[in-house]
This record gives structure tokens, C-alpha cells and sequence, in this order.
């Protein structure tokens, strides 16, 4: 029998493993990430610096995977992102894609792709950037027009404070919810990773991570035993208070 | 260790495989040394996996750097190398040194993604293991994964059971023999058309079943009364709670009930812990 995993024990077990999964990667990262000196540069701030000579290649098509070019030599990883949209006016959402294999949070979609650098894109720290001032980038690759429209539904999902569909539930990231949970630090160096890029394109406003709720529907909010209002309060030979539970 | 050279035939070439003798040497040399030094690290960071052997020649190494960084095998799936040529551009008189860095960089995460592959354990991934940084050592996973139930739910829960005590403390005195024997003796998991439970209550064995099932009803229209702005799920589980607190109280007091010793004797029963005469 296929075990479901949208739901119930088998959806907390699959969310264990996967937050068990990128705790296991961050950890590995931070053992490796002690920068020796020839590593750590100080060269010319973003926007300071001289841009390479050789320009990008190509106009910007929805659906292109990008590499942008590097901001100047303290960059110290390969930052991929994904075009989703091109709007009338010519501006767009880009997304980047994360280092890690797994999905951190329930703003990140693991895409299945086999490519480790196209592994997990994130959702949450997409930039809507304006017509013609898009980082310079190269165009790697081109999302089949499938994996496109899963990523735009579940973005706009995202954008809108929604739960994802549930057949993209599988592929999130477990909910955060405690307040010293490492992912934190691992959102906030993903935001600075991105901004030498865009300096003038925040993050979308609704919080990344655990914007979900743990549950996909979330009853409303109710006081513990607590009856609800009644249009009649006094008491009736058939609705006698004294058994009321009082909190 | 390497040359400006052999790191620009090495781009025009596409892969290390396809370079000639002595530069496929040397970048693959460089290669080893980091992927030897990163794995050092990360062993003295690890503290106990120090002692694992980490047998990765220098051709795997390079290997490792380029299969993990290309997003496909065109042109267009290798601009990382554009990139660490681009990044050096910065500052023309450190360029080997910084395309040397930036390589080392790239090798880091390749590293990471081959420690991953190869020497993670997550499928024995303890919930109550302690997080391996050093910065949330005090936290386990368990702390960071989200309950199984909203909180709510369970104080919920608890409030529930509660008001289900004080209902079956009220309701208990109003049953008569044949009932609480009944309402035991199906809880307890016995057929209400046994001849010895028919017995013990001193009624026929249909009447049994009959009375019982206007005993719960009378507890449910009771409930529903009491609680006339809940829902029929809550009602059903107040209902619940209720039966499993006044089958406790009956229980505490089997010993009282007439007839109750044989009924024990012929099912070789023992009375519950904290039944009087227990």
C-alpha cells in the first residue's frame, strides 16, 4: 500500500528526515567553512567594482537558469537562479537556487533535479527586479515548460501566505518553529548572499520558512473547553450552568 | 603550484581529460592537496571521524570539481568556469591567486557533497541526539520538528477529561446495578449476551444488552443538554471520556456488587488495582 506522506505520521516522519537530512549538511558546511587567509578577500565593494569584459550573453527569458556573474572577488560561491516571469513592464521574479540537497524550510521546493547546483530552489528569497536592471548573468540552462509552471504555482502559493498543493507539500522543507533553530542563521546568510546582487530589490514581505501552518488546514483558534457565545445566556432547565467547564 | 597557463587550457578545453600530460598533472595535483586538506578539517572538526580513512586520489578529486559544478555537459552548463575567471578580473595582479581560491571554493563544496554522499548516517539520526553545532548544542531534533498535535489540542485534551471526571461523578449514582455491570462489563470487553454477566446482573441476557444501550443513551441526552452549543464530534467525545471515567469509578467499586465474586471465580478474573477487595 503506498504510504502517504501528505498527511499524519507519514508526513512527520518525512519532514524528521528531511530537517535531519539539511542539519546534518549545515553541520558539515560549518566544519568546512573555516576560511583560511588567502580565501577571505577584501576587494572593491559591490557596485564599485569593474565588471568583467565580457558581457552576459543573451536576452532574459522566462524559464532561464541563470549564473550571475560574480560581484567582485569576495564572492565565494556560485549563485544560480531561475527566471519565472517577464511582466509588461519588463520586470520579473528571480529565485535562487540553495547550496544545500535538502529543503530547509516550507519556502523551498526540492525540484528534482539531479544537478547538485539545481537541486532545491528557494522560494522565499525571490527578487522582483525591474526592467533593465537585472544582475549580469549567464544562461546555463532552460526549465522544461512543466517544471516552469510547477514553480510559478507554487511561488505564487508562497506569495500569498498559501500552503503549497499538496502533491509539492513532499517537496518543501519542514516548518520552523523554534526560535534558536539553525535555519535562522541559514535564512539570514542566504539573504546576504543575494544582496550585492539586487540592492535595490528587497525580499517578498511575507516571512520566509514556517509561514505555513503545521497543519495544511488549521482549525480556527479555540479556548480549551470553552463553550461558545451563546445569543442566550441565562440559564434554562435545559442548559444548566453549573456544568459548564470554567478554565 | 599551478600557472595562468594551464588554468586557461584548461577552460578552452572544457575538461581536465582533454588537456595535455603536464596541465592535467598539475591541476589535478592542486586538486588533491585541497580535497586533502578540506577532508582534514572537516576530520579534526568532527573529532571522531578523524581516524576514517578518506582514499581519494588526485584524478577523483578533479573529478569530484567537475561533475559537481557543471550543470551540463555544453558550454553553457560550464560558465563556472567564466565565473572564476570573471571573479579574478577584479584585481589583475592577484589573478592566479584568486582563481586558485576560487577553485578552492568550488572544491569545498564538492567536498561537502561527497562527505554527504558517502559519510553521513541520517538514517540513524537519534531525535534526542544533540545537535552537532556548537551554537544549539543545548537542542535536540526533537526540540526543533513541530509537535505532533497543536498544543492547543492537548490542553484541549486535558480539559476535556476533566469535565468528563465531574460528568461521571454525577451521573454514577443515578445507574442502577444491571447498568454499571453492563457499562463494565462491555468496556471491559465482555459480550452483554454472556450467560454469567447476564447472571451477575440478574437479568436476562436480551435485557442486558437493552439496558445498556438505554444507559448510554441516557448519558448522551444528558451530555448533549449539559452542552447544547457543542458539536456532535465533541459530544461523542465527551461521550468517550465520560464511559472510561465512570468505568473507573465502577471499578473501584466492583467488590460491593452482589454476586461478583462468582462472576470472578467462573472468568478467573482478579479485581482491578484499586477495586476495594483487591
Amino acid at each position: 500500500m503506498k504510504r502517504a506522506v501528505n498527511s499524519g505520521p507519514g508526513r512527520a516522519a518525512a519532514e524528521r528526515r528531511r530537517l535531519a537530512e539539511w542539519l546534518a549538511e549545515w553541520d558539515l558546511e560549518q566544519r568546512l567553512r573555516a576560511a583560511p587567509a588567502e580565501l577571505a578577500e577584501g576587494g572593491p565593494r559591490p557596485g564599485q567594482g569593474r565588471h568583467p569584459s565580457r558581457p552576459p550573453r543573451g536576452d532574459v527569458q522566462p524559464g532561464d537558469i541563470r549564473l550571475l556573474v560574480p560581484f567582485g572577488p569576495d564572492a565565494d560561491t556560485l549563485l544560480y537562479m531561475a527566471v519565472l516571469t517577464q511582466e509588461a513592464d519588463g520586470a520579473g521574479w528571480w529565485l535562487p537556487f540553495a547550496r544545500f540537497a535538502t529543503p530547509a524550510v516550507p519556502g523551498e521546493l526540492a525540484l528534482g533535479l539531479r544537478v547538485p547546483a539545481l537541486r532545491v530552489l528557494c522560494l522565499w528569497n525571490g527578487r522582483r527586479v525591474a526592467a533593465g536592471v537585472a544582475p549580469a548573468s549567464w544562461r546555463v540552462k532552460r526549465m522544461t515548460p512543466r517544471q516552469l509552471a510547477w514553480t510559478v504555482q507554487a511561488h505564487a502559493c508562497h506569495l500569498a501566505g498559501h500552503p503549497p498543493p499538496p502533491e509539492l507539500i513532499a517537496r518543501s522543507g519542514p516548518p520552523l518553529c523554534h526560535p534558536l533553530d539553525p535555519r535562522h542563521d541559514y535564512l539570514d546568510a542566504e539573504r546576504r548572499r543575494l544582496d550585492p546582487y539586487f540592492p535595490l530589490a528587497a525580499p517578498a514581505a511575507n516571512a520566509p520558512g514556517g509561514c505555513y501552518p503545521v497543519s495544511a488546514t488549521a482549525p480556527p483558534e479555540r479556548l480549551a473547553a470553552e463553550p461558545r457565545i451563546s445569543y442566550n445566556p441565562s440559564p434554562t432547565p435545559n442548559n444548566p450552568r453549573q456544568h459548564r467547564p470554567s478554565i | 603550484m599551478t600557472s595562468r597557463a594551464a588554468w586557461q587550457a584548461w577552460r578552452a578545453a572544457c575538461a581536465v581529460d582533454l588537456c595535455d600530460a603536464e596541465t592535467a598533472a598539475m591541476l589535478r595535483r592542486f586538486g588533491a592537496v585541497r580535497f586533502a586538506r578540506l577532508l582534514e578539517r572537516y576530520a579534526g572538526e568532527s573529532g571522531g571521524l578523524g581516524r576514517v580513512s578518506f582514499a581519494v586520489d588526485a584524478r577523483e578529486a578533479w573529478h569530484l570539481l567537475e561533475t559537481h559544478t557543471q550543470v551540463g555537459r555544453t558550454r553553457a552548463g560550464k560558465r563556472y568556469k567564466d565565473w572564476l575567471f570573471a571573479r579574478a578580473r577584479y584585481q589583475p595582479a592577484e589573478w592566479l591567486r584568486l582563481v586558485e581560491a576560487g577553485a578552492e571554493l568550488l572544491l569545498r563544496d564538492a567536498v561537502r557533497e561527497y562527505l554527504r554522499r558517502e559519510h553521513l548516517t541520517v538514517f540513524m539520526e537519534s531525535l534526542h541526539q544533540p545537535l552537532g553545532d556548537a551554537a544549539h548544542a543545548g537542542y535536540t531534533l526533537e526540540d526543533l520538528l513541530p509537535s505532533p498535535g497543536d498544543p492547543m489540542d492537548e490542553l484541549a485534551e486535558r480539559e476535556w477529561r476533566e469535565v468528563a471526571r465531574r460528568e461521571a461523578a454525577c451521573f454514577f449514582p443515578t445507574l442502577s446495578a444491571p447498568e454499571r455491570i453492563g457499562l463494565w462489563a462491555r468496556l471491559q470487553g465482555f459480550n452483554l449476551t454472556d450467560p454469567d454477566v447476564a447472571q451477575w446482573a440478574g437479568v436476562a441476557k436480551s435485557m442486558l444488552s437493552c439496558t445498556h444501550r438505554a444507559c448510554v443513551e441516557r448519558l448522551c441526552r444528558h451530555l448533549k443538554r449539559a452542552y447544547p452549543d457543542e458539536s456532535p464530534t465533541i459530544w461523542r467525545l465527551l461521550a468517550q471520556r465520560t464511559l472510561e471515567a465512570l468505568e473507573a469509578l465502577i471499578g473501584a467499586g466492583l467488590a460491593k456488587e452482589k454476586r461478583v465474586t462468582r462472576f470472578m471465580k467462573k472468568k478467573q478474573l482478579v479485581y482491578p488495582v484499586g477495586a476495594v477487595g483487591s
